[in-house]
């Protein structure tokens, strides 16, 4: 073998391993948002859990606790244990059950198990404590003493529910918890996103993401396919090729210049539309904004993909159609879009993609507060006017200092977006394929 | 062929009668004048989409950079040559930002080219020919375009989700919010990009090239480097210029992965802000929006020159094209 073959075949390796780095990239972005989100979204279910059967015991003995300073020993005590053992019973039960449901899908899930365990049992044996403290059982000479025992049991109560044994810190454990939270299902359709009591539900961005993409489509589409086939088939040359690169410069225009605007000029000006006994008040920033700012970035992408699908419509299919005596608007019509069709719709869907997949110009126009899209007054358009916050600002808002269940739960909501926007995508690319068949 | 004529004619609402008899009565001239008034409506309707698709757009991004050619004119070129003061004023210019921006554009272009380029290399000049021998490469090689494919739609917040977890707080890799962590995760951002781009520029080289060379008794890789990879430099080089506008206004991977600081980075795991993240920055944090309307029109007259030089190519390509 010469040298020469040496180095091609060297080479060969080389860029064979670049292919493969590039490969790994790819895969590697998918398992590891699958890896990081998935299981997160399962061990959401079985964390809660756990500050279900936590937040009682803590809360019931705290109360106690206040009492016995206030003097009332006794009736903090009966009341403590009557509630908690009540209480410990169901939310053993819950937990139990989404521990069985989320078993084996967590790495975790052995330990926060145990974990579950041990503080159903260490919350017994303090109720059985406070039992016989209260029924005479112990030694207690004096009410001094009395308040010292359970002073100290208490102490220790609150002590093993701040303990931060299960990576839980203090407000988390002593969270209510969503009710009857069991993984996936909670996460996705939990109406409340309140990371401080682990309320972790995603259901209000999957709305605003869905709503204010709905809006750019409903906003957007219409002008950009107008233009589209306006630079097709009816703009003379001379506008075509001034028009044409211009779009296509604006589809690279960053999106944050486009945000902008929206603060500058749009935010103002929604937030002047009278809203009569709006509850929030309009402030400009919410749904509507967000999507106009929307329809505009997605504008040149649309029309773009759009323009190169009209034109690639056989000549012979205008030519038929024109010769019969259609006109020029009734071939576009009946004709040429019809034959477009599938590249039209992959237009628009990516255009959906876009939408979805936007990130800082919707925090720029969006508000970003955590509530559901809803009307601001008795009227039901006034839902355009809502703030509220999409998936992406949603993980880009929090991801810097999420710790914890927060920080799992926002690589769960990018799993979601991840999954809606490779089904979105997947649509257009068939469509495409279609078309190219 | 035929029995699609006789559709369309049925969807045009036509009288199929007239035209069998070969004559024209006056409903038909009726009918003409409809049609003809349809089309002078719709077209009328299409120019003012047109026109307007193109005044929206313009007026948005005009808004903007003239608004901001203001900001940047009232005190130049101090704007351009001053650092940002940081905290919650936002007083001084974005000097800092502009050489961090060209920084990040350097280490990412400069991590995701090789990778990149060299990838698109062997997916066609390699991969292509062992189609036909089955086994497990062409099988990867499906694999890799559907992943090429797939990552190309993914929004770019994933990519900084990605590299937060892997580059930034991973224990062990963790960089930490530094230019590393940032342009890492960008160069995954923009590998489809280059990739798919350079493969476009391979393919579009004529086998007789190849053929020619290899003829000659040159190897494989004596053709790939002395005949097709400068015959394909062009759409190469358009594809790694385009994703430098990829890189320069890309906010959210940046955002997640890169800090903020205002302060020019050090070395390479130290933090940064680019410009479209110090517009974010200023217009979000200090409603700041003359600074921001400034930086964002040194930021759109950044992207009509690279546009232009991707332009400027792109003809010189088909000249060359032409001419041979």
């Amino acid at each position: 073998m010469t040298v020469r073959q040496v180095v091609d075949r060297g080479i060969r390796y080389l860029l064979l391993i670049s292919a493969l780095i590039s490969v790994f990239i790819v895969f590697l972005i998918f398992l590891f948002t699958i890896r990081e989100g998935g299981p997160a979204i399962s061990g959401i279910g079985l964390r809660i859990a756990m500050g279900e059967i936590g937040y009682p015991v803590y809360a019931t003995y705290n109360r106690a606790l206040i009492r016995a300073k206030e003097g009332e020993l006794r009736a903090g005590l009966e009341e403590a244990l009557m509630t908690s053992q009540g209480k410990l019973q169901d939310a053993v039960e819950k937990a139990l059950a989404s521990a069985d449901a989320a078993d084996g899908r967590h790495p975790e899930d052995g330990r926060y198990r145990e974990d579950l365990q041990a503080e159903i049992e260490r919350a017994r044996s303090l109720n059985e404590d406070i039992e016989r403290v209260l029924g005479g059982e112990s030694a207690l000479s004096s009410e001094a003493e009395l308040r010292e025992a359970v002073e100290g049991a208490l102490q220790q109560a609150v002590e093993v529910a701040l303990h931060d044994r299960t990576g839980l810190n203090f407000p988390s454990w002593a969270s209510g918890a969503v009710q009857g939270a069991v993984g996936l299902k909670a996460f996705l359709t939990g109406g409340e996103w309140r990371p401080d009591y682990d309320k972790l539900g995603i259901w209000l961005m999957i709305v605003g993401s869905v709503f204010v993409t709905f809006g750019a489509i409903v906003l957007g589409v219409p002008l950009a396919l107008g233009a589209a086939i306006f630079l097709a088939e009816v703009a003379p040359s001379t506008v075509r090729d001034v028009v044409r690169p211009a779009v296509e410069l604006l589809a690279g225009i960053p999106s944050v210049v486009y945000g902008l605007f929206g603060m500058v000029v749009l935010v103002p000006l929604v937030g002047k539309i009278p809203v009569v006994n709006a509850q929030p008040t309009n402030t400009g920033y919410g749904l509507l904004s967000a999507s106009i700012v929307l329809a505009v970035m997605i504008l040149p992408t649309i029309t773009n993909i759009a323009e190169d699908a009209i034109r690639a419509v056989p000549r012979e299919y205008k030519e038929g159609s024109l010769a019969l005596g259609a006109t020029h608007w009734q071939t576009i019509v009946s004709v040429i879009l019809p034959a477009a069709r599938s590249g039209i719709i992959a237009a628009i869907i990516l255009g959906m993609g876009r939408a979805l997949g936007e990130t800082m110009a919707m925090i720029m126009v969006i508000g970003n507060s955590v509530r559901i899209a809803q009307p601001l007054n008795n009227n039901p358009l006034t839902t355009a006017l809502s703030q509220t916050r999409t998936l992406t600002g949603n993980i880009a808002v929090e991801i810097a200092y999420a710790t914890g269940l927060q920080e799992d739960a926002i690589f769960a909501t990018g799993v979601v977006l991840f999954v809606l926007i490779i089904v979105v995508n997947s649509m257009a690319r068939i469509l495409m394929r279609e078309r190219a068949q | 062929m035929r029995e699609e004529n006789v559709t369309t004619r049925d969807m045009f609402g036509m009288r199929t009668q007239a035209v069998e008899q070969g004559g024209v009565d006056s409903s038909d001239r009726a009918d003409l004048a409809r049609r003809h008034r349809d089309q002078k409506v719709a077209f009328a309707l299409l120019w003012l989409t047109g026109v307007m698709a193109v005044t929206v757009l313009v007026l948005v991004v005009g808004y903007v950079v003239w608004g901001g050619a203001e900001a940047v004119m009232v005190d130049f070129p101090a704007f351009l040559t001053t650092d940002p003061r940081g905290g919650l004023s936002a007083e001084g210019g974005i000097r800092t930002t502009i050489i961090t921006t060209f920084y990040v554009v350097l280490l990412t272009i400069g991590i995701a080219t090789p990778l990149g380029v060299g990838a698109a290399v062997y997916l066609v000049e390699y991969a292509e020919e062992m189609k036909a021998a089955g086994g497990l490469i062409p099988r990867l090689v499906g694999v890799a375009r559907f992943g090429v494919e797939t990552l190309a739609g993914v929004p770019s917040i994933i990519f900084g989700l990605f590299g937060y977890a892997l580059f930034v707080s991973a224990t062990g890799l963790g960089f930490g919010f530094s230019m590393l962590s940032g342009s890492l995760a960008c160069a995954c951002l923009i590998l489809p990009v280059i990739i798919r781009a350079s493969e476009e520029a391979l393919r579009t080289v004529p086998r007789s090239y190849r053929e020619g060379s290899l003829a000659l008794g040159a190897t494989q890789w004596q053709t790939i480097y002395r005949v097709v990879l400068p015959a394909a430099l062009p759409g190469i080089i358009t594809g790694i210029i385009l994703s430098v506008g990829r890189v320069v206004s890309e906010t959210a991977v940046f955002y997640v992965t890169l800090g903020g600081t205002h302060n020019l980075p050090t070395s390479l795991k130290s933090g940064g802000r680019t410009m479209a993240m110090h517009l974010y920055t200023v217009a979000m944090e200090t409603r700041a929006f003359d600074k921001a309307m400034g930086t964002g029109a040194v930021l759109v007259a950044t992207i009509v020159i690279i546009n232009l030089a991707i332009n400027i190519i792109s003809r010189r390509v088909t000249a060359r094209l032409r001419g041979r």
